[in-house]
Order: structure tokens, then sequence, then C-alpha cells
């Protein structure tokens, strides 16, 4: 099989058109959206879906053939690089060059880009197909899938930045997709600026790794953005890791919603559901942690930052739980829920476990594309209704949606045997062995709220009674073939997924993490610990009975009690109070920061600089000058040949008189 | 005199300069074909023209054949080295730009087809000539043969008595500069006895006696007006508005591309040879030149209704830009050369584009080429309106179009030699630039066509030629492509270097 198709294609060709096909479907459903501007686009629909699922799929297949290719690499590392396409950018002193490599974690996170992306493309096609901009919404997402591949392949850091800039504006695009309603445009925009801080980090990151490159005498003649070769010399980092560290790490809070700057995501979810489930949790959001995993050798190099990370992560992890708690709006809790889960990613960082955070950025990505698709075939079913107070016993209506999202929801509160037992296992378990006791607690609390909160979730939704309207109900069915079918493969994979990773106490092997771990600097001198696997086993087995005990307690709850959170509620209202204010993040930023930029903004820097320094004098002023400037001059042109000549002359003597007197 | 002739190989020589005398034997075989048929419109149009583009194909790929076999040496004063063929080239196409996007042109104007393309033609070995000349003799020469060729196309392609007077006005204030540039010609050999390039590049400093410096500098002086003359420096530009606005669009075109490169190439060889080496009062008259022609021209652009007229400042305000490197010229030769060959080159593609826009605008609707008048442009014609706006994005630098990287290397070679002062000042200009830049752009894409104040807005109906076509694909493509890939062509250059 593997022979037949490199008969046909080189390895080169094969990686490139991973990220080539999904820009190929962009353009293509680009074309058709601008061509068919204004016109009934009934007909062009089919091709739409035809090609922009097409894409992604070959683009999948692609890179499972590429995955088949690598394992099959007895000796050696199994990586392969396309070497430069050409030069993209050179000067004197350096260059860049534009080329992809794929090694064990960047094919693992391509596996799970594509394949989750392809699912999601086929899931869209029905979710979408009564859309007005049917051909555009498709031409953004595969667009987006390009530039996320290519972030995800890339060999060079400024050419991983250019994925990463692409990312963030599919995702301003696709937020405020409905750009007609004015809260949606500005989510998006809120998004999109956000990301900008971040962004500005990262720029400030390579700028200091570029500084630090020419320093280290690496040859100018080759990419020194290139991950290989910034490994090589990644002693040089040693003086100022901290500062390059903190700076890309500020660049993954922005793009990967942690705190402080997370305030985006949830507002994020005003775009089509299948975005939030491609961007908003399986793909984009964990593109900051795909970087630090990337660039650990960078990372392993400063303790104090990986402590900040460390810290970060575990604040985020529990406080996006928390919010989740209290907030009613089905997709808004699954932010939360995503906001919470890339805390622990984070967390896993911070300690130095980068191969089990990577783990669980792919098993989360099942689950949590799962729960948003989920989420998104029943407000589907509802015609719009994404409050779950007026949801209940939709299970009876749609039973696989209600079952996929049971498996998903398992996964998410990591009990056995569902994935996310396995990975959110690894992460706790690597926290406690590394000696982190108080992040483990913080962690262990955190994985009870999150099973609370997604059994909350299900348990008013699909379970109970219906509080929805009864015409509401009894037109509830369940959804489409094309929705259901990538449910189902990715309850499997959600279900399922969580053996590539069985830890050694289960008698698996970690297979993923062991692979992902070669590349990691810190862990392959770390000897695997097999000195305490009966703590393990104590500790994962308290885990989950700690976890079913909440799955059970808020699923119970919202299923049959609804009446005690109420109470609850009120015994507890201050606490309560401040946790449906979002512990009052918006409200503190309006005040410190919002309010007095506006006040500083309109007062001094319109009425005083503004209005009367650079309109006044500067822009009108100049203009005026100018505009005078400009009158003399045309006036000077007045047609007639003794003027010209004239000035001729007075030049010339200027001229004669400067250089030969 | 016939010493020299000696031990010269005309075989080598003829071959070098096929390029040129090609396009000399095409300009003759139109002469005599116009000799011997006496009713113009028996043969027609299309004879006269295949051989005009044959001429200029063939010319082409002769440049293109011996780019890599110069010999980079001086034959009978004629440079021959891989630049020279660089411009020849640059010129060629240019040229062959114009012939294409003047068909409909010369079809309504009251020319011969013989006579035109016989002008075209030897303006082109002119402006050969020109780039090639190791000798001021011989680039006088040069010189001459372009600008008498132009002087007549401009009066004869006429759409009106607005020709006449462009084309008069060019033609008397060219014969006054042409006095300086001899004089200048005369001091220069009074003085150190030689007008050979290479010679005065190796006399010039070492001449001691105050009175021949004297009498050097000021030939340096008279060469410099001469020179600023051709290629429009203020205050020597004033002829080159209303001519450019006079004449009709293809002609103007010439004027501005080819014309202009092939002088400057000149000039910067000039420049490079006889200047600039020794003495510092070159330094501060190019640097007040440069600055000068810069803002004045931006200035007088944002007062133009006109768009012919605002790209004619438009031209005068790049030369301005590429004056930018002349001040420290002697510091840096090969990235001097670079720079500017790589300026002139996305010089010619922009404007060549926005003029074959132009020309179809015009081919449209008589009279002046008012901004006004492409209101709603965007609408009627969605593709005449991008292509115009991506040659005006380019001329004003941005990214990623060529225009961006042309001025990115001349900043970048000016402020490694030095001039940041004067590279500050082209920034102020090049932000003065966006305004008359965008203008029309506003305009097309903004403005109701309803909103033209009584005339009959451009280009409802216009068919595009398919050679017009063709001009336009392949400079947008020019424009983009080496806008994203510069370095192909960075490649070429300094492999001509």
């Amino acid at each position: 099989m593997l022979e037949l198709i490199y008969r046909h294609i080189s390895l080169q060709a094969l990686i490139w058109a991973v990220v080539f096909l999904p820009l190929l479907g962009a353009a293509f459903n680009g074309a058709i959206s601008v061509l068919t501007a204004g016109k009934e686009r009934a007909l062009y629909k089919q091709w739409t879906a035809f090609i922009g699922c097409l894409a992604p799929i070959l683009s999948f297949l692609a890179v499972l053939t590429l995955f088949f290719t690598l394992i099959g690499f007895e000796a050696g590392t199994p990586s392969a690089i396309t070497g430069p396409l050409f030069k993209w950018i050179v000067s004197s002193d350096f260059m860049i060059d534009v080329g992809l490599k794929v090694d064990q974690l960047s094919l693992v996170m391509a596996l799970m880009v594509s394949g989750v992306g392809a699912l999601i493309h086929i899931y869209s096609a029905g979710y979408m197909w009564n859309d007005e901009g049917f051909a555009r919404y498709f031409a953004e997402l595969n667009l987006f899938l390009f530039f996320m591949l290519l972030l995800v392949l890339a060999d060079n850091l400024v050419l991983m930045f250019v994925g990463w800039e692409g990312v963030g504006l599919c995702s301003y695009l696709l937020i405020g997709y409905w750009f007609d309603d004015p809260a949606k445009a500005k989510a998006g925009t809120k998004a999109f600026i956000i990301n900008r801080i971040g962004d500005v980090c990262f720029l400030g990151a390579i700028f200091l790794i570029f500084g630090v490159m020419k320093a280290s005498g690496a040859d100018s003649a080759v990419d020194i953005f290139n991950f290989e070769t910034m490994g090589r010399y990644s002693g040089y980092f040693l003086p100022i890791s901290t500062a390059i560290s903190l700076l890309l790490f500020s660049g993954a809070v922005a793009k990967s919603a942690q705190i402080p700057l997370h305030v985006w995501l949830p507002d994020a979810m005003a775009g089509p559901t299948p975005v939030s489930a491609l961007i908003h949790a399986a793909t984009m959001v964990t593109a900051g942690v795909y970087m630090i995993v990337r660039l650990n050798f960078i990372f392993v190099l400063s303790p104090f930052a990986l402590s900040v990370i460390a810290i970060v992560g575990t604040a985020t992890a529990i406080y996006g739980a928390l919010l989740a708690l209290t907030e009613n709006n089905i997709k808004r809790i699954l932010a939360y829920s995503t906001i919470s889960q890339l805390g622990y990613m984070f967390l896993a960082i911070g300690i130095g476990a980068f191969s089990a955070a990577a783990f669980h950025m792919i098993i989360h990505s099942f689950f949590k594309a799962l729960l948003f698709l989920c989420a998104g075939s029943v407000i589907f079913a509802l015609g719009g209704e994404e409050d779950i107070r007026k949801m209940g016993g939709l299970k009876d209506r749609m039973p696989v949606t209600a079952w996929t999202f049971m498996i998903a929801a398992i996964a998410l509160a990591g009990i056995f045997p569902a994935s996310g037992f396995f990975s959110k296992d690894a992460i706790l378990w690597q926290a406690y062995e590394r000696g982190h006791t108080l992040i483990w607690v913080i962690g262990f609390l955190g994985a009870g709220l999150s099973s609370f909160y997604i059994f909350r979730l299900a348990g008013s939704v699909f379970f109970g009674e219906p509080n929805s309207e009864v015409e509401v109900y009894k037109k509830v069915s369940e959804s489409p073939i094309s929705m259901v079918v990538p449910m189902m493969l990715l309850a499997t994979l959600s279900a399922l997924g969580g053996l590539v990773g069985v830890s050694e106490i289960f008698g698996g092997s970690n297979h993923l993490g062991l692979w992902i771990g070669d590349l990691i600097q810190d862990e392959i001198s770390r000897a695997p610990g097999n000195t305490s696997q009966g703590a393990h086993l104590i500790l994962t087995v308290i885990t989950m009975l700690w976890s079913a005990h909440f799955s059970i307690l808020g699923w119970l709850i919202y299923a049959q009690k609804r009446d005690w959170p109420d109470r609850i509620s009120r015994k507890f209202s201050p606490v309560y109070k401040v946790l449906v204010n979002k512990f009052y993040v918006n409200e503190i930023y309006d005040l410190v920061i919002i309010r007095p930029v506006i006040w500083f903004s309109r007062n001094i820097l319109w009425k005083v600089f503004d209005k009367t320094l650079i309109d006044g004098v500067a822009v009108e002023g100049s203009s005026r000058v100018i505009g005078v400037i400009g009158l003399l001059a045309s006036a000077a042109q007045s047609g007639l040949l003794q003027h010209y000549l004239l000035y001729f002359l007075i030049g010339a003597v200027v001229v004669v008189a400067c250089l030969a007197l | 005199m016939f010493e020299i002739l000696k031990d010269f190989d005309w075989m080598l020589f003829l071959q070098y300069l096929s390029p040129m005398l090609v396009l000399l034997v095409a300009a003759a075989v139109l002469m005599v074909k116009s000799i011997l048929s006496s009713d113009e419109d028996e043969l027609g149009f299309e004879v006269p023209f295949a051989i005009t583009i044959a001429g200029l194909i063939a010319s082409f790929f002769a440049a293109w054949y011996f780019w890599p076999k110069v010999p980079n040496a001086m034959i009978a004063t004629l440079y021959f080295d891989r630049a020279v063929f660089i411009g020849w080239m640059i010129v060629v196409m240019a040229t062959l730009s114009v012939v294409l996007i003047s068909i409909d042109t010369i079809r309504e104007s009251k020319v011969t087809y013989d006579g035109y393309f016989t002008l075209v033609l030897m303006s082109a070995f002119g402006m050969g000539i020109i780039i090639a000349a190791a000798n001021l003799i011989t680039l006088l020469i040069g010189l001459e043969i372009m600008s008498i060729s132009l002087y007549a196309l401009v009066v004869s392609v006429r759409r009106s008595d607005i020709s006449v007077e462009a084309g008069l006005k060019y033609f008397l204030m060219g014969g006054f500069a042409l006095a300086f540039f001899l004089m200048g010609l005369a001091f220069i050999f009074g003085s150190i006895g030689t007008c050979d390039l290479s010679l005065i590049a190796q006399r010039a400093p070492e001449i001691s006696d105050v009175g021949a410096r004297a009498f050097y500098m000021f030939g340096i002086a008279m060469l410099l007006i001469g020179f600023g003359f051709k290629i429009a420096i203020v205050p020597f530009h004033a002829w080159a508005p209303d001519t450019y606005d006079g004449s009709s669009t293809p002609v103007t075109t010439l004027l501005i591309t080819a014309a202009k490169v092939a002088v400057m190439i000149a000039f910067m060889r000039f420049a490079l040879a006889a200047a600039g080496t020794f003495d510092i009062n070159w330094y501060y008259v190019m640097w007040g030149l440069s600055a000068i022609t810069m803002l004045y021209a931006s200035l007088a652009a944002i007062r133009q209704y006109n768009l012919k007229r605002m790209l004619a400042y438009s031209s005068i305000v790049h030369t301005g830009f590429m004056l930018l490197l002349f001040p420290s010229a002697a510091l840096d030769h090969a990235g001097v050369v670079k720079a500017m060959l790589f300026y002139l080159i996305s010089y010619v593609v922009m404007n060549i584009g926005a003029f074959a826009v132009i020309s179809t605008l015009v081919a449209d609707s008589s009279g002046e080429v008012e901004i006004n008048r492409l209101a709603g442009l965007a609408k009627r014609r969605p593709l005449l309106a991008a292509a115009l706006s991506l040659f005006l994005l380019s001329l004003a630098g941005f990214p990623p179009t060529i225009g961006f990287f042309a001025k990115y290397y001349l900043f970048l070679t000016a402020i490694k030699n030095g001039d940041v002062a004067l590279v500050v000042v082209a920034i102020v200009a090049s932000a003065i630039s966006i305004y008359y830049y965008l203008k029309p752009v506003v305009v097309m894409y903004f403005r109701d066509e309803t909103e033209v104040g009584g005339k009959a807005p451009f280009a409802n109906s216009a068919v595009l030629h398919p050679a017009v076509v063709a001009v336009l694909v392949l400079s947008a493509m020019a424009v983009v492509f080496f806008g994203v890939f510069p370095n192909n062509l960075i490649e070429l250059i300094r492999a001509s270097i």
C-alpha cells in the first residue's frame, strides 16, 4: 500500500499536500463565494460541500500515510523534513526558509487537527446547509485548516508565526461570521484585539531569539529560526531564557485563553457551533500548548518561567471549572470547560511534563469537539435555543446525541476507561510524583468540579423533565446523518483514544508519551519512574472515585432534583454571586483598565492631543501648508515657456555656483 | 585614429551590439517600405506592426541570449557588460508594451503607421546607445537619436493641438538643455583631455591645478544640468508635466518609462565615474536636488485632478527617490547599481500598468483623464479598477507589491551609505504620496457615478484590446510576483553587476 503511494508521489510532496489541499479548498470556495455573490446559491452548495469536505479528508489521509510511513522507520528518529520549498526572506546576514517538518509531535498534532477538522467539516455541511453564506463559511473554515496545519508542520519559528497569525485571522472571521449582528461582530473584534496582545509578546520573543541566535554564531547561511538549529544552540538561550519564555508564554496565554487574557473565549461562542468545536475547543486554542512543547528546550532552561506557567495553569484550571458551575448557556459552559482543561495542560507544562500536556491536548480535542458537536446538534434541533434551563429530557428525542454526549462527558470527567481518564491521570500523577503537592490538590479539586459541571449539563439537557415548550419539544428530532456520523466517530475516539497512552500501572506502555518524550530533553534525562507504582495506583483510584462521585451527584441533582440548586444558591448567595459574575473579571477590567483608558483617551489623548495638537496643528495645519505650497506649485506651472526657462536658469546658476565655485 | 581599429574585432562588436542593430534594421525596413508604398493605406496597419513587434522581440531575445556571455569590456566607446544588457532588456520590454497599448491610439491619430513605428524603434535604438555609452560623445549622439525621435513622436501622435504645444515645449527646452550638455562636455575635455568615462574616472582625482579643477567641476555642473533636464529633476523639470500630459498616452508612457530609464542608467554611470569621488560639493548638490525634487513634486501632485498629470508628477517624485542614491554613490558602487536597477525595473512595470489602464480609459472617452470621472469604475469594470488600484498601490510602495521592495532596497542602500536624513525626507514624501495615489482608488471604489459632476464617467463600454489585456496581465503579475518573491529579481541583478 505504502509502496504504491510512494511510487506516485514523493514523501516531500505528500507533506506539502497536507498543508496545501485545504488551501486549494479555500481558494475554490472563496471563488464560488465571490462569484455567486447575490445570486441563487443552491446550485453551488453541493460543490462547496463536496470540495470543502474533500480537501480536509484527503489531507487527513495524507497525514495518515505519513504516520504509517514514519512508524515504519526502525532506525533513527521518526521524522521527515521537506527541506526548503524556497527561500522566503533573504538578507545579507540572515535568511528564512519555507519548509515543513514532520516529527513525532507535529505528526500527532497534524493527525488530530486534520482528523477532527475533517469530521467537523462534514458536520458543518449539515449544520450550515441553510445558511446564506455557505461557500464563504467553507472558504474560511478551509483556510483555517490550512493555517493550522502550517502552524503545526512549520519547521521554523517565523513560519509558525505565520500560521499563528493566520488562525487568529480565521478565528476572527468565523466568530464574526454572522456580522450582521453587532454583538457577534464585536465578539470577533474582542478576540482579535486580545490576541494582538499575545502576538506582540510572541514577536518580542522572536526578536530576542534572533538576537541570541546572531550572538551564538550560528551559520548565517542556514535558517536560524529553524527549530533544529535553535535546538542545537539552545545553550545560548540560558542568560535570557526567562524573558523569552515569559514572552512566548504570554503569546500562548492569549491564544489559549488563560488568566488573565481568557475573556475572549466565552464571547467567541458567538460563532457557529462547529467553529467553536474546531477552533475554540480542539485546535487553535491548543496552539499555545503546542508551541511551548515545540520550544521546550528554551522553557526548561528557566525554572522561574516554568513556575509561572504552572501557577497560571493551575489557577486557570480551577477558575474555569468554578465559572462553568453557574453558567447557563450551553456553549459558554463548554467554553469555560475548555479554559479549565487548557489550564490543566499548562499546569503539566509548568511542572515539566511536556508529553503529558501533549497527550491531554490530543485527548481533550476529541471529547471537547464532540461535546461541542452534541451541543450544536441540540441547538440545531431546538432552533437556536442555548439556555440549558429551557432544555431537558432530550434523550428520548435524540438518542444518538444524548449517548455520544454521555461518552464525552465521561471522558471529560476522567472515568475509567474513557480516554480522559488516562490523560488527566498522567498529568495529576506527574504533578504528585514531581513533588508539587499543592498543584496536585488543586488539580484534584478541579477534577471533581469538572465532573460536576459536565454532568450538571448532561442532566439538565438530556435527562429529567423537558423544560422547553411543548410544541418545540414535540418537533425535536435527531440531527441529519452528516452531523450524526462525525459525532459517532468522535465518540469512538473519546472512548478509546486513551489507549494510545495507557500508563504502566494498567499494563500499558504509554506509547504516545514515550514517542513524544523522545523530543523533549528534560524527559529524556529523567529515568522512567517505576519506583512507586503502588502510590500511583492508589491516587488514580481515589481521583476516579472522587470524579465519579461528583458526576453522579451532578447528574442526580440536575436530572431529578432541580429545585436543590436554587436553595443552595440562596444559602450561599455571596459565593454564588461571585461565581455568576465570573469573579467580576470583566468588571474589574472595566474599572481598572477600560474606564481609565477611555477617560485618558477622551480627555487627554482626544481633546488635547488629537483635537488640538494633531487635528488642529498637525493635520489641518500641515494640510493647509501643503495646500498653499501646492497652490504655489501649480501657479508656477504656468504653461509659459519663458517661466520654465527662468526656473531652469535659476537652477543652473545655483548648481554651478555650488559645484564649481 | 586608425591605430585603434587595428586590433578591433568587428565580429564581436556586431554580435554584442546585435540587440540594438536588430532595432535599427527593423526601423530601416519600415523606412524603406514607407518610401516604396506610395499609398499608405495599401498595406495597412498589420505589416508595420508585425515588423516592429518582431524587431523588438528579436532584440529582447538577442539581449537575453548574450547576457550571460558578455565580456564585461569596453569595445569602441561602448560598454558591454551585463548591466547594459539588463538595461536593454528593460528598455525593449517597455517599448514593446508601449507598442502594444498604442494600437487603438494610433489608429485614431493622424500619424502614418510606418512613420510612428520607425520613430519608436529609432528612439529605442537611441536609448540603447545611451545605456551602453562609455564615452560622453557617444552618449550625446545616443541622446540626440532618442530625443529627436521623441520630439517628433510627441507632436505627430496627437489628439489635439495640446500635443503640438507639448512637443514644442519639449523641443525648445531640450535644445536649451543640450547647449548645457555640450558646454559641459567641452569643459571636461578641456580640463582633462578625454571624454572617455573610465579615463575620466582615473584622471579626475589627480587634477592638481586649481584652474583645471574649476573647469572640470564647471563641466560636471553643466552635464548635471543636461541630465537633470532629461530625467526631470526639479528645477529643470518644468517641461515634464506639460509634455507628459499633452502627449498621447502611449508616447507619454514611452517618455516616462523607457526614455527615463535609459538616461537614468547613463546618469548613474556618469555619476559613478566622473563625480562624487572626491568632491564634497557634489554631495550637497545631489542631496539638495533629491530633496527638493521629492518634496516639490509630491506637493504639486496633490493638487492634480487629472490622473495623467498626477502620474507625471509622480514620475518626477520617483526621479527624486532614485536621486537618493547619488550623494554618496561613490561609497558603494555595486550596492547603488543593484538598488537602482531594481528600482528602475519596478518603476517601469508599475508605470506601464497604470498607463495601460489610462490608455483604455482615454480610448473610450476623449479629453482629460479627470480623476472624478473614475467614480464607480469598481462597479462597472471591477477588474480594470482592481488593476489600476494595484499599480497605484505599488507606486505608493505598499507591500506586497514590487514597489515596496524597490523602495526598501533603495532606502536601505541610502541608509548604509549614511544618508539617513535624506531617507527621512524620502519617507515624508512617500507619506504624502499615499494621499494622491489613494485618491483615485477611493474615487473608484467609494463614489457613485452620479457624483461625477455633469461629465460622463469613464469606460462604460470600452472593449479592451487583447494586446492591452496582455500588457495589463503581465505587468500585474510582475508587480505581485516580484512583490512576493523579490529574490528572483535580486539574484538576476546581482548576477549582472
